[in-house]
């Protein structure tokens, strides 16, 4: 059942730039399967701020920035004065950035690769990584760049996701269908497990804030569009396979009632 | 919670670079614009968890009773 084509790489830039986050639709379809059916009442977003403690005229740089959803979500408690920077590989992202926060004032967009920021050294109190690291080629260089942009006493908040996030997913797809997805949705390079000691070098300080939340998917198309946003399953060749999964988690739905998902999800900050 | 806002004694404080204080406070409040210079707290930002108490190696970090809980 396997295609002969190759799955691209979590850490494939021009694959991410072009094809996977050229637009905000995968990455919107994804969150809206956590936004519908998280167990959480919150906002992942907003328990994000509630850790960055921005202070007033923060110059703060969000990398890889996506939509914009962070700022959005918490624009009625900007801090006053402060310089934000959303950064993305992606232009198409920044533009979706643009679009949604274009009422909230004293935000800058930049095309970026984080591997090389173009911001002077000791120039920024805080950086937000939300769900990125593990998309860089070279980890350590972006690490390095963020610790030299940095100001001394600055720190880094680095969300992601634990080994075990969605594993559901991915052994539903990988046992039913014999796709491996895992190329894509492991996060193995920076994990809440192995992600403290790959700051630890850079940072004098490292703590990990675990974010409670799970779903419970009661709509099979809406799963359906989760898998086919992660870009492999959604081609030509593989559409019969596309339809015995999605007639599968029909099946599963219509016997239980729901599909339990398992989220792991954090942030790691990071102080000098 | 302690009640008392914690308070920095410069006569005490050795200036640790980083400040081991500064660097434990989740909210931010202990803020050391000078490496190398006595920190100051943000009373604004302090949620008088007295962490930065228990960890100050130099001990200069009293609430403001003087009581230190270490």
């Amino acid at each position: 059942m396997t295609s002969e084509q190759p799955t691209p790489k979590i850490t494939d830039q021009t694959y991410l730039k072009n094809e996977q986050y050229r637009t905000e639709a995968n990455l919107q379809a994804r969150i809206a399967l956590h936004r519908k059916y998280g167990t959480n009442p919150g906002s992942w977003f907003r328990w994000v701020y509630d850790h960055l403690f921005l202070p007033v005229g923060a110059a703060v740089l969000e990398v890889g920035c996506g939509p914009g959803d962070l700022w959005y979500e918490n624009r009625d408690r900007l801090p006053a004065g402060a310089t934000i920077l959303l950064g993305d590989l992606s232009l198409g992202m920044l533009h979706a950035a643009r679009s949604k926060n274009a009422l909230s004032p004293g935000i800058r967009y930049l095309a970026l690769d984080v591997q090389s920021i173009p911001l002077p050294s000791a120039s920024l109190d805080c950086v937000i990584a939300n769900h990125m690291l593990y998309h860089v080629p070279n980890l350590e260089a972006a690490l390095r760049e963020i610790r030299r942009v940095l100001k001394p006493g600055g720190w880094l908040c680095a969300a992601t996701n634990g080994r075990n996030h969605m594993r559901q997913i991915s052994e539903l797809v990988q046992q039913f269908a014999g796709i491996d997805v895992l190329p894509l949705m492991s996060v193995r390079k920076f994990a809440l497990e192995n992600g403290p000691g790959l700051l630890s070098p850079f940072f004098s300080h490292v703590d990990t804030e675990i974010y409670d939340d799970n779903l419970r998917v009661t709509d099979a198309s809406d799963l359906v569009a989760y898998i086919a946003s992660m870009g492999r399953l959604d081609n030509q060749a593989d559409q019969r396979t596309f339809e015995h999964l999605s007639s599968h988690i029909h099946e599963l739905i219509e016997a239980q009632g729901y599909i339990f998902i398992e989220k792991s999800q954090g942030i790691i900050m990071a102080t000098g | 919670m302690n009640p008392a806002y914690p308070e920095i004694d410069w006569n005490i404080c050795q200036a640790c670079d980083p400040c081991q204080a500064r660097l434990v406070c989740k909210t931010r409040a202990i803020v050391q614009p000078d490496p190398g210079e006595p920190p100051y707290i943000d009373f604004s930002r302090c949620t008088r968890c007295a962490l930065c108490v228990i960890t100050c190696p130099c001990q200069a970090i009293t609430t403001q009773n003087g009581h230190h809980p270490a």
